[in-house]
């Protein structure tokens, strides 16, 4: 049967969504294997409940956190699943790639590839790829970020303009990468015992939540209104939904920028966890790992992440000054339309560096 | 392919900007040791520290491996300063680290040579072990990366003009 009405929007998913942000750093998740098994052991209960419950991929579009996490970094994706020739599918009568055939299911996610446009809702599943009999479909290089400023009709979702649940979601994901790594970083941790100190709590966790929701969820709303009130002003409503999601890439080179350093902090730490590896199997009798060997950090890492940032900033600038053309007429209206945003892309790009600047607090993860 | 070479090599360059050495995720083991009863593990930021407060925290476990959370630990920090030692003592605590397994104290420390002293008391055992740091001059982080940072604003002045550029071509046209 057909997922009830209230659960067929991103809305449900974003709530999830932040639901385990909030979760992972207020009750530090990274710090217990316990906690880790149960959210997995829930996933995999969640998905089956929805999916049985529910035809077509119900979980995968309107409920998984993680799904929706992709699908808004994947607007600024250099790849897409997507047509070779129109005129194929023009003269196609069986519509495969949605309907499925005996070699392959059709799009559980009810995208009509002809008029799929980006890579929203899709999971790269490929099904339509093996089912179009016309060899018509693939995974096609195409301009990152050009569904930003594209409001094609699409399949399956329609105009993203008139989309609030993406656009909500667009934001929560953009500044969720922001507080997340802010959360992460000494200063911020001193600063919220402090405030738990002066205020006579046992313990900071009511200081995250507070910080963590007014971040991912306050400022959101707040952008949201302010732009669907500026966007008014200048007599273009959808502005507002569409400059939301122009924030996405200098989020996602946040979240890049963010795990790239974990993993390239923490690559070192190879070493000493495969020689414990090899004792715990019994393989090498007695060798101590070498845990000092771990933990050095990369020599150019922080370069680097500004850069990602740079590069993230940028390209929302362009991507916000492409959408205030297509609606509006004249450079200097459509300037004064995307400025508030730029003033928000800017403030979070200087928020993330002054992140990066921080020294992360000391979490003692490879002796776990 | 002489484009794609320019990006790349842009690219390199751009990388290999002056930078400063970056820090690491929680810091780096600066010592595992067995000592009396335990196994005491050292962490700090990792190289290069620069001088300021500093955060040094203690894994102390049993024979076994198991974590010993009810023990006493004791940082002295020690540094040659003139005639006299400059010494700095500190109680590493389960409230100050962000993993409750470690023992954490947050200490101020000038450039310099350090001695740091671990002393660990539990159940009428006491460990210590010495581990000494090298602290560097505190800098301005951001001094080396100001190429990097100047490169949005390079990038809009020079998307700013161009778009006069054409607006000017389109309104003469």
């Amino acid at each position: 049967m057909l997922p009830p009405p209230w659960l067929r929007s991103k809305w449900f998913a974003i709530v999830l969504l932040v639901g385990f942000l909030w979760a992972y750093e207020t009750f530090d998740l990274w710090d217990s294997p316990w906690w880790t098994a149960w959210l997995i052991l829930a996933y995999f209960v969640g998905a089956l409940t929805v999916d049985t419950l529910f035809k077509g991929a119900s979980f995968c579009k309107y409920v998984c956190p993680i799904g929706q996490f992709h699908f808004v970094q994947s607007l600024v994706s250099p790849l897409e699943v997507s047509i070779r020739r129109p005129d194929a599918c023009a003269n196609c009568r069986t519509h495969d790639c949605l309907r499925g055939n005996e070699r392959a299911r059709g799009c559980e996610l009810d995208l009509f590839l002809p008029r799929k446009v980006g890579n929203l809702d899709c999971t790269f599943c490929l099904d339509c790829v093996h089912a179009c009999p016309h060899d018509n479909v693939g995974i096609m290089a195409r301009v990152p970020a050009r569904d930003l400023v594209w409001d094609a009709p699409r399949a399956s979702i329609g105009r993203l303009s008139r989309r609030t649940d993406v656009a909500v979601l667009a934001l929560v994901v953009v500044f969720g990468g922001f507080a997340g790594a802010a959360a992460m970083v000494a200063p911020v941790r001193t600063w919220q015992e402090a405030v738990a100190g002066r205020l006579g709590l046992a313990s900071s966790k009511p200081i995250m939540s507070v910080m963590l929701l007014a971040v991912i969820v306050v400022a959101p709303i707040v952008f949201a209104w302010l732009a669907d009130v500026s966007a008014r002003a200048i007599g273009a409503r959808e502005l507002g939904r569409r400059f939301a999601l122009t924030l996405v890439p200098v989020g996602v080179t946040m979240w890049v920028a963010h795990l790239l350093f974990h993993l390239l902090s923490g690559w070192d730490s190879v070493l000493p966890v495969v020689q414990r590896a090899l004792v715990d199997v019994g393989w090498v009798r007695s060798a101590s790992p070498d845990w000092a060997a771990a933990g050095g950090g990369g020599a150019q890492l922080l370069g680097i992440e500004i850069l990602l940032l740079d590069a993230g900033l940028l390209v929302s600038l362009y991507a916000m000054w492409r959408t205030a053309r297509a609606s509006v007429p004249r450079p200097i209206t459509a300037l004064g339309a995307m400025l508030p945003w730029a003033g928000v892309a800017v403030g979070l790009y200087c928020a993330g560096i002054w992140t990066f600047l921080q020294p992360m607090q000391m979490r003692g993860m490879m002796m776990r | 392919m002489i484009s794609r070479a320019l990006l790349t090599a842009s690219f390199v360059a751009l990388v290999s900007m002056p930078s400063a050495d970056a820090r690491a995720d929680g810091g780096a083991v600066r010592l595992r040791e067995a000592a009396g009863g335990f196994t005491l593990t050292l962490f700090t930021p990792p190289d290069p520290i620069p001088a300021g407060p500093i955060d040094v925290s203690v894994l102390v476990q049993d024979r076994t491996g198991a974590p010993l959370l009810d023990g006493l630990v004791t940082l002295r920090l020690t540094s040659p300063s003139g005639d006299t030692d400059q010494v700095l003592e500190a109680t590493a605590t389960h409230d100050a680290a962000t993993n409750k397994l470690l023992y954490a104290a947050w200490v101020d420390l000038g450039a310099g040579p350090w001695d740091v002293r671990v002393v660990v008391e539990h159940g009428g055992e006491t460990a210590r072990v010495d581990v000494p740091l090298s602290i560097a001059p505190a800098t301005m982080p951001l001094t080396g990366y100001w190429p990097h940072l100047l490169l949005p604003l390079v990038a809009i002045v020079v998307f700013v003009l161009h778009q006069c550029l054409v607006e000017s071509r389109r309104s003469l046209a």
